[in-house]
């Protein structure tokens, strides 16, 4: 036997309550069977088994220990694969045994215990209140199943040693020495008879005696190992002490280490009025999905928990449930969070200790005791209801958990349902609705989400069937009592272009590898509707479907906006722009401006290059004095103001600043309010003395936006500062104008009345070519309905270089029938192909990641309740609102 | 004026608003979980965009 010390033995005093003694030990049964079926009483003769020893020694002295009378377990792996297990509790009884089998009577006690299965001071619950071991067979068993094995006690002054050899008595109990403290000493050799070179596992044993440190706070358990490296390489020389003053708490905590707890662990504490039942349980919730929950009963694992689980589950869903309902963190149509849900993310602890534990199966995975259930279910409702009170912060953040858990649970189901429901594989898996094309090249195939049923129809009609599909979908949702109009991605379309693709979704279904189509095209009316309908497209593939964006495989048609027909030769616009291209070109054909001096003789012809340019120079004009009235600027004031240049050369303001006028209270003069208004400078200098003299404050409304906590000008009054970037670009196409001749003043000319109210002749005229405009009737309906009809030819009086724009457009349009297509519905199948679907004529817009980004971003915004942040957006974005919709 | 030196462009999960970035596997969202939540809420119709009900709605009637 190897030596070892033993720790210090205690002075505890035997409690009050029973004498452990030789009356305390009772006899069951024989201990014949063990070594012939070792499976019956330790598992199996497999590693598994042969650690049942060591948890049989170690819990009898961890009942000594619960029993108070122990503080100090240590477990020491021998070379020779022994184990030592010492404890300083109170020592085994060695005096004579009254037993009603006369062998057996005047025995030692401490030889009956050994010898005898079943025989243990935890059948009797005077000694042992709690018994943690209860395996049932005691060490009896493990001395059974040991080539040898030593006993030492400690108690009544003296050390007392006995062997024994695969269960019989070798030395006979004696004594070897004095001992004032108290403890015992066991030591043993698993047979290799029955468990062969099976070898003992550190970490095992170190796991379990780290358990029992957790469930029992203030034990200490010490581990050595003490086998060469050859032995066992991971663990020789290895020794490790664990005590926990925290118990479950740090158990707790030490779970979740690494992870990021909501708050701190919950403990709850609590026992039997008559102190027999003790209720442990330390939680925390950390963001994570999964669910910890361990249950112990008189320091067992019940890996399918009991009573005492279903008691502390059932207190937890309720009382958070009823938290979570009285604060008002269930509204809205949402599914209640389950129990499941309420588990997630939680670490939790339960710790029970009864003096007769019942358990469903001989490996006592399942505590049954009925009594338990209550006592824990009450001790973990109010503490939890206390603590959601305390932690209001914490708790919310609890609740919104378990919230998000359910909509979860419910979302997972769903997204399963889309697309293994039944029917969904119906005709290979094909939506009803999809006129699928015949190619199974996934590359030259294409898959046009065609907004509306009638367009569907024109797609299908004028579609090349062998490489192009097409799936419609449907319009847009009335809703009468809101007075808006809702666009949404129903269900059915969703499901449809999910099955369409056939390429899944989710976490375990979505494989690009199975998509049907290389190219997935949306085409949408060019109207407001249309642009919400892509946008929702975009945002559901960039959000569940990212891959196919990345792969660059959508891409957005591009319909013609515009039909135009001249000399009965068709040709399609696609946009706003190029239609002003268009008419700007023919309008300039064949045109001649005159210019008038005021004696109504001729200044200057512009024709051919000329006027195109001209009308160039116009154009950027118009577009410069666009952006100044936006800001409120008309263009005559800017021009007026030149004459107020400081420095004399006719320049347009740079700066403008605006004082509000503000609210005169007593004492103040009516010229507090003299100041308010616009104000323009030329240059910086002239500004800063302007500010510094009425004791201004700039505020730059934009930088405001951006920069939080802009420092307030103490005491200055606030202006808006605004620099007129638009200028300098303004007068560099005032100098070009002049180039040509013509002034910015006639810009803004105004039609002049004689005193007869006639009009007086207009300063501009425009000679239209009447050879070309004669060819043909002017048709019925322009591109816009409120010009005036241009006249087959002649000339056309223009009051202003401004108007000459749409006087150019205008006879540009001169034997033109233009047709602007508000949907797709009103092209036929021809046109369709023709302008949108054919590869030869077609103009795709390849949908980048940033694009989808984009999109992304804009449905946050558009969708929602929330009226006011759309509104801004919308203003704030005006120019891109305006293109998303061309 | 705040000293600030340029922060890289945050990313925010769309349905729990913590932080994201595109390196992550499941952006936009932070998690596998958000984007299943995403997909539930597709499928319950929840995500619509509006607009106010014009004249030419009513003349149109609703297809």
């Amino acid at each position: 036997m190897t030596s070892s010390t033993p720790p210090e033995p205690s002075d505890a005093p035997v409690s009050a309550g029973g004498q452990y003694s030789e009356d305390s030990i009772s006899v069951l049964e024989g201990l014949d069977a063990v070594r012939k079926r070792p499976a019956m009483y330790v598992g199996g003769t497999d590693s598994k088994g042969m650690h049942h020893l060591v948890w049989e020694v170690v819990d009898n002295s961890i009942d000594e220990a619960l029993a108070g009378h122990c503080d100090e377990i240590q477990v020491i792996i021998h070379a020779d694969e022994s184990i030592s297990v010492v404890d300083n509790g109170r020592g085994i009884p060695v005096g004579a045994y009254k037993h009603e089998n006369p062998a057996l009577n005047g025995r030692p006690t401490v030889e009956i215990v050994m010898t005898v299965l079943h025989a243990g001071g935890k059948f009797d619950s005077n000694s042992y209140k709690v018994s943690g071991g209860l395996h049932g067979v005691g060490v009896s068993c493990v001395n059974a199943l040991s080539e040898w094995m030593e006993v030492e006690v400690a108690r009544d002054g003296k050390l007392h040693a006995m062997s024994f050899a695969r269960g019989e008595v070798g030395e006979e109990l004696h004594v070897i020495g004095e001992r004032a403290k108290t403890g015992t000493k066991i030591a043993w050799r698993p047979d290799r008879q029955i468990f062969g070179d099976l070898t003992h596992a550190y970490d095992t044993i170190a796991t379990r005696l780290r358990e029992r440190a957790y469930l029992n706070p203030g034990i200490k358990l010490t581990l050595s190992d003490q086998r060469s490296p050859d032995a066992a390489p991971t663990s020789a020389g290895k020794s490790e002490v664990f005590k926990f003053d925290d118990g479950l708490s740090q158990m707790v905590r030490d779970l979740n280490a690494g992870r990021n707890p909501i708050h701190e662990v919950i403990s709850v504490k609590s026992e039997s009025e008559d102190g027999a039942l003790v209720c442990d349980v330390a939680m925390q919730y950390v963001d994570v999905y999964h669910e910890v929950v361990h249950s112990f009963a008189n320091n067992i694992n019940n890996p399918d928990g009991g009573t005492h689980l279903s008691g502390f589950k059932t207190a937890l869903t309720r009382t958070l449930n009823n938290y979570a309902k009285s604060t008002g963190q269930l509204k809205g149509n949402g599914p209640a969070p389950s129990g499941d849900d309420w588990r997630e993310g939680l670490v939790a602890v339960v710790s029970v200790k009864i003096p007769d534990p019942q358990f469903q199966s001989q490996n006592k995975t399942k505590l049954l005791n009925p009594e338990v259930e209550g006592l824990v279910s009450q001790a973990v409702g109010e503490a939890l209801a206390t603590w959601c009170e305390e932690h209001p912060a914490e708790a919310k953040k609890v609740c919104a958990k378990a919230v998000m858990a359910a909509e979860a649970r419910e979302a997972a189901r769903k997204a399963r349902d889309l697309t293994r429901r039944k029917g969904a594989l119906d005709s290979g898996g094909l939506p009803g609705k999809l006129y699928d094309c015949t190619t199974k090249n996934v590359e030259e195939s294409e898959l046009y989400l065609v907004e509306g049923d009638s367009a569907g129809g024109s797609a299908k009609g004028g579609r090349d069937h062998n490489t192009q599909a097409i799936l419609p979908l449907k319009g847009k949702i009335l809703n009468v009592e809101r007075a808006r109009l809702d666009k949404i991605l129903g269900f059915e379309e969703i499901r449809a272009i999910i099955q369409a693709l056939h390429c899944g979704i989710g976490a375990d279904d979505f494989d690009i590898s199975k998509l049907r189509y290389g190219k997935i095209i949306i085409m949408t009316d060019a109207d407001v509707d249309g642009s919400h309908i892509r946008t929702l497209l975009l945002t559901f593939f960039f959000r569940q479907m990212p891959e196919l964006i990345k792969q660059g495989r959508v891409f957005i048609a591009q319909p013609p906006l515009y039909q135009v027909t001249r000399r009965k030769k068709s040709e399609y616009v696609l946009n706003e722009r190029r239609m002003r291209e268009v008419l700007g070109r023919l309008g300039v054909d064949g045109t001649t401006l005159v210019v008038y001096n005021a004696d109504r003789s001729e200044q200057q012809r512009i024709a051919g290059d000329g006027l195109a340019q001209l009308l160039s120079i116009l154009e950027k004009i118009a577009d410069l004095v666009q952006i100044a009235e936006r800001r409120g600027i008309a263009v005559r004031d800017l021009l007026d103001l030149r004459a107020k240049d400081p420095n004399g050369a006719g320049r347009m303001p740079r700066i403008r600043v605006t004082v509000p006028p503000i609210e005169l209270e007593d004492g103040d003069t009516p010229e507090a309010n003299a100041i308010a208004g616009d104000h323009f400078f030329w240059s910086e200098d002239d500004e800063q003395q302007f500010q510094d003299k009425h004791q201004l404050g700039a505020a730059d409304p934009e930088m405001d936006g951006v920069i939080d906590g802009v420092e307030e000008d103490a005491g200055r009054r606030p202006s808006i500062r605004k620099e007129l970037h638009e200028v300098r670009d303004l007068e560099k196409l005032v100098v070009r104008l002049t180039e040509m001749g013509l002034a910015i003043e006639d810009y803004v000319l105004e039609k002049a009345r004689s005193i007869t109210g006639l009009p007086e002749p207009t300063k501009f005229e425009l000679i239209v070519d009447a050879k070309q405009a004669a060819k043909q009737p002017v048709p019925a309906g322009g591109a816009n309905d409120d010009a005036p009809p241009a006249e087959a030819s002649g000339t056309v009086p223009v009051v202003n270089l401004r108007d000459l724009v749409g006087a150019i457009h205008d006879a540009g349009k001169r034997g033109m029938d233009i047709k602007r297509f508000k949907g797709l519905g009103e092209m036929d199948a021809e046109q369709l192909w023709e302008t949108t679907m054919n590869p030869e004529n077609r103009v795709l817009l390849r949908v980048s990641w940033d694009a989808a980004s984009e999109a992304e971003k804009l449905f946050s915004i558009l969708m929602g309740e929330d009226v006011e942040p759309r509104r801004k957006y919308i203003e704030d974005h005006a120019l891109e609102v305006k293109n998303l919709d061309v | 004026m705040k000293n600030e030196t340029t922060r890289p462009v945050k990313a925010h999960c769309p349905i729990c608003e913590q932080h994201t970035d595109p390196n992550n596997r499941h952006y936009p969202f932070c998690s596998e979980r958000c984007k299943t939540i995403d997909l539930g809420r597709w499928v319950d119709e929840k995500y619509k965009i509006t607009r106010p009900i014009e004249q030419r709605d009513l003349e149109e009637g609703v297809d």
